[in-house]
């Protein structure tokens, strides 16, 4: 029996953190096509961070939820319209409900990957909706594999159909990506999926690894378009599934067709892995804490690259940026004492 | 001289909220604990309470129904859902109740900006709107006191995981909604958003917060100011509030950074956001306090 | 004057206790007292004690006990107005004591939403285990007392690696400290302390393991397959599987777990489990068609296309002979007319 892959694309949304938001309606409305065309399952949409994520604290979008949602919504006709979407940034009230009415398909709701307790009542609301909702962890890096199941299950219970786990730090190698997917398909009785990161280059590799360890959904987008180094590029991983006998139900050349569309419109900078994805991929730190690391590594005399490791040993999370300021300070009288 | 006597107060809620609030009152010089009820005798908080000689009560509401001279305020911590039935009771027996949930029946209370009025208006319901908003709310008031007609406030509060229990993160919507109301009505700007997020780093990160106003042309030097002042006003019943990043402008916002740091009363001092909460609460309460004990000596 | 639906309940109750004349005497005049009455199977027993007070004049008393009494009272105002029934506000997280005269109490206090054992499995081990100290303390200060009966869980021996029914001496292992087994680890806490309480107290106690069930009062927000088949059912939306609906369950309508719980009451044994629910097991796909029958119309069914390839075994369901045998019970509503009355009784409350 062929394995079949749910492929979601999150290209207009996680590629979004790539142009800082600022993804137009054109872009939206003529990928929307060309993924359909292609037969791209879930096309995912949004601002980087998800529905109601468009702030003066992450960055504003261009376009607000409901026009990228409506934009979308009148260029999918088969493929299904998916959201990402993080408790604490948005509500049922002002934002899930518009969401349903704009006529999202797939609901994923995404927590840190050890508060996975703040998704209930938006699964929950979302369930009885009678709309398809996932499960999603970020960062899942940050949890051991044990604590991930944990969190997994308390999706399951909460109704979530299917689980996602986010390399959102680029951080797996494949033997990582074996341990945690065959744990989560062990002890869940819904579909396991993964999102890759590229920061060390296994973008691609992770995805089959996934898929080998019972993952049956993946995330990838075109180009790789996406925060950072980018996720797995996903008209290399149709190529590559088409390859080992994989179903995903998209067809390669509309895909590459698409990837074309892409690099002429709005993927003006191809994603590559440049030294700051490296040293935070390795770390296992959140990219984002690029610039205050430059400031703290200028301002103490010391190497950001030394900074971002320790900061991984420290496990620091975003919104920690105070440590920065305190480990630049630990590494400068380091090297003053040598 | 006739010897200083101490308002009454009982507590409905036993969680962290209600037994810090409680180990507040016992160092407050107008008010006194003569009662802390809940649902059960199991909690942390009654063996603390037990521990400290204040009347406990696993009747809840019904502990003061039974006994409505125990206490004349009340502080209900308990949930929104139950706080609709406590002021049902509570309205009826001529209580002054202060709301820790984020129903908003009553009025809403920033003791640094609204104090006063909120007294004045003899309002016996006083919502104390949630920790993100105590901190957060009287800087975007200080703000707004400098450019009137700001068109976007948005304030994004980290607190740590730790300090975020069940209630917490089952009601995050309320939380939000609750307090971009409260940031709309002492701001006055048109469009409002609150973030919040759960930091689970180790150690526990301090309570923080971040208010961004959009504004053209900021008059920084004004706005540092007003904040300034309003900083001051909060110290005096918040001792670990502090500015961590002081108005600065960045394009068409203006940025202010905050952090509490907790009194460490009855939980850990990362806890800033619950006790931000309940310091304001008692302020406004001690007010309450005073204002009754004020009359009662002048009708003898 | 009873509504249609109300008729029905009463009809259900007295055709599920028809059966034993030795079980009704039994329970003439007594008093039963049940911890967590306002939940699913203390409203079916309301129901039952109400019919069997009304048509065979039996004089039984029912308390009660419930952590929000109010909210139900509110919502059952034609049982919690007799007067034959009593509803107390009582957590069973604090001590308390039963009525001086309770010769029956049945321990139904639990949370059994999953999604509080995810969210706050500490409160669901409190109440799980304090709980069940409680109640047995205030059991033991009865003079009267002639039987308590604990309602477990189908969970304490374990998840079932194979398929098949399930007997009260089947076991499968699990690993102890996780954190989804808070539960199953806090029920099967709860069953050796009734088994200490029983030895060291010579107190007269039965344990039942309950499995699942249908009927009315059930909460349909809860996560579980049958709720949400039904929920998408009655909003028209379409069902969703996301495993080849291969899992199987069996369902029990509440008049005979009411019936059954009284009958454990009369005749249990001290030390003894008696499993409780249906012996006749569904496959999820089947069960869908069940609905439909109900509904009067096709279901959209749809596979998710995320399924795994090989679905893993997932059968619970109970093993029957021994609490056939022992408490004289059967099951008296058969599985159609039980999704057809429940799924009537959530139309008509939400039209």
């Amino acid at each position: 029996m062929t394995k079949k892959i749910l492929i979601t694309d999150p290209t207009l949304r996680d590629g979004n953190h790539a142009v800082r938001h600022q993804l137009t309606a054109e872009n939206v409305a003529h990928y929307c096509r060309a993924a359909e065309a292609a037969g791209v399952p879930i096309v995912e949409v949004g601002h980087g961070n998800g529905l109601g994520a468009s702030s003066m604290l992450i960055g504003e979008a261009a376009l607000t939820d409901m026009d990228i949602l409506a934009v979308a919504r009148d260029n999918l006709k088969n493929s299904k319209l998916g959201i990402h979407s993080i408790p604490g940034f948005c509500t049922i009230k002002k934002d899930l409900v518009k969401a349903i009415d704009a006529g999202v398909d797939v609901f994923r709701i995404a927590s840190h990957c050890t508060e996975a307790d703040t998704t209930d009542r938006h699964i929950g609301y979302i369930r009885q909706a009678g709309k398809q909702v996932f499960g999603v962890l970020m960062m899942s890096h940050m949890a051991t594999p044990e604590v991930l199941v944990e969190e997994a299950k308390k999706m399951e219970s909460y109704g979530a159909e299917g689980l996602i786990i986010m390399d959102s730090a680029g951080a797996y190698f494949p033997s990582d990506v074996t341990e945690r997917i065959s744990r989560l398909v062990d002890a869940l009785s819904i579909p396991v999926g993964f999102h890759a990161h590229n920061n060390l280059g296994m973008g691609v590799i992770n995805s089959v690894t996934a898929v080998n360890a019972g993952a049956s959904m993946i995330d990838a987008s075109i180009y790789g378009f996406g925060a950072g180094a980018g996720n797995a590029q996903l008209e290399v991983l149709i190529a590559v599934f088409q390859r080992l006998g994989i179903e995903t139900g998209i067809d390669l050349y509309k895909i590459l067709d698409a990837a074309g569309l892409a690099a002429k419109e709005f993927v003006t900078t191809i994603p590559t892995i440049s030294s700051l994805s490296i040293v935070s991929g390795l770390a296992g730190v959140f990219s984002g804490f690029a610039k205050p690391v430059d400031r703290a590594a200028k301002e103490y005399g010391v190497d950001p690259r030394d900074i971002f490791f320790a900061l991984g040993k420290r496990n620091a999370v975003a919104g920690q940026e105070s440590l920065i300021f305190e480990v630049a300070q630990e590494l400068a009288a380091k090297k003053a004492a040598a | 001289m006739t010897q200083k006597s101490k308002v009454k107060v009982g507590i409905i809620g036993t969680g962290n909220i209600g037994t810090d609030l409680m180990v507040k009152i016992m160092r407050s010089e107008w008010l006194e604990c003569t009662l802390f009820a809940g649902r059960n005798f199991n909690s942390a908080g009654m063996q603390k309470a037990n521990e400290l000689g204040v009347h406990i009560s696993d009747r809840g509401i019904d502990a003061i129904v039974q006994n409505p001279d125990i206490c004349d305020i009340v502080f209900d911590a308990t949930s929104a859902h139950a706080h609709h039935e406590h002021w049902a009771i509570l309205d009826k027996l001529g209580k002054t109740v202060i709301d820790m949930t984020p129903a908003k029946l009553g009025a809403l209370c920033i003791p640094a900006i609204n104090a006063k009025e909120a007294l004045d208006s003899g309002a016996r319901n006083i919502n104390m709107i949630t920790c993100g908003g105590q901190a957060s709310i009287p800087i975007a008031n200080a703000i707004a006191q400098v450019h009137p007609n700001i068109g976007y406030i948005e304030v994004a509060s980290s607190i740590s995981s730790r300090s975020a229990g069940p209630a917490t993160r089952h009601n995050l919507d309320e939380y939000i909604d609750a307090t971009e109301q409260a940031l709309q009505k002492f701001s006055g700007a048109v469009r409002c958003k609150a973030i919040l997020i759960l930091n689970p780093a180790r150690p526990p990160i301090d309570m923080q917060t971040t208010i961004y106003a959009q504004i053209e042309n900021p008059d920084i030097e004004k706005i540092r100011v007003s904040v300034e002042a309003m900083v001051k006003k909060i110290n005096a019943y918040v001792p670990g509030y502090k500015m961590i990043v002081n108005p600065t402008v960045d394009g068409n916002r203006v940025i202010v950074t905050i952090k509490v740091v907790g009194a460490g009363d009855y939980l850990p001092p990362y806890a800033g956001n619950l006790d931000i909460i309940n310091c304001a609460a008692i302020a406004i309460a001690e007010q309450v306090a005073e204002i009754k004990l004020r009359k009662e000596q002048n009708n003898d | 004057m009873m509504s249609a639906l109300s008729s029905q309940l009463q009809k259900d109750c007295l055709d599920a206790a028809s059966g034993s004349g030795e079980i009704r005497a039994g329970l003439a005049g007594q008093r039963i007292a049940v911890t967590g009455g306002t939940g699913f199977l203390g409203s079916w027993i309301a129901e039952m004690v109400a019919a069997l007070n009304d048509e065979y004049k039996l004089g039984i008393t029912l308390d009660l006990y419930s952590r929000n009494a109010a909210d139900w009272v509110k919502a059952n105002q034609r049982l919690a107005t007799r007067g034959d029934i009593h509803v107390v506000t009582q957590d069973v997280r604090s001590p308390f004591a039963f009525h001086s005269a309770t010769s029956y109490v049945i321990h139904a206090a639990g949370i059994p939403d999953n999604r509080v054992h995810a969210s706050d499995p500490l409160r669901v081990f409190q109440t799980t285990v304090q709980g069940m100290a409680h109640a047995l303390e205030a059991a033991a200060q009865l003079p009267d007392l002639k039987r308590l009966v604990n309602l477990s869980s189908s969970l304490v021996n374990g998840t079932p690696d194979r398929t098949g029914p399930i007997a009260e001496s089947d076991f499968f292992a699990a690993p102890a400290g996780q954190l989804h087994g808070v539960y199953r680890d806090a029920k099967r806490g709860a069953e050796s302390l009734c088994a200490a309480y029983r030895s060291q107290f010579r107190l007269p106690i039965s344990t039942i393991r309950p499995f699942t069930f249908v009927g009315p009062y059930q909460e349909l927000d809860r996560p579980w397959a049958i709720n949400s088949f039904m929920r998408d059912m009655l909003s028209g939306s379409e069902i969703r599987m996301h495993n080849d609906g291969s899992a199987r369950r069996s369902y029990l309508y509440g008049s005979d777990a009411a019936w059954w719980t009284l009958a454990a009451l009369v005749k249990g044994v001290d030390g003894q489990v008696y499993n409780m629910g249906s012996a006749d097991p569904v496959s999820h796909l089947e069960l869908i068609k069940l609905i439909e029958k109900a509904a009067r119309r096709e279901a959209k069914t749809v596979f998710s296309e995320a399924k795994p390839e090989v679905s893993k075994p997932d059968d619970l369901y109970p093993e029957l002979s021994h609490s056939h045998r022992s408490l004289g019970v059967r099951q008296n509503c058969s599985l159609e007319q039980a999704i057809s009355k429940t799924y009537r009784w959530y139309s008509e409350k939400s039209a």
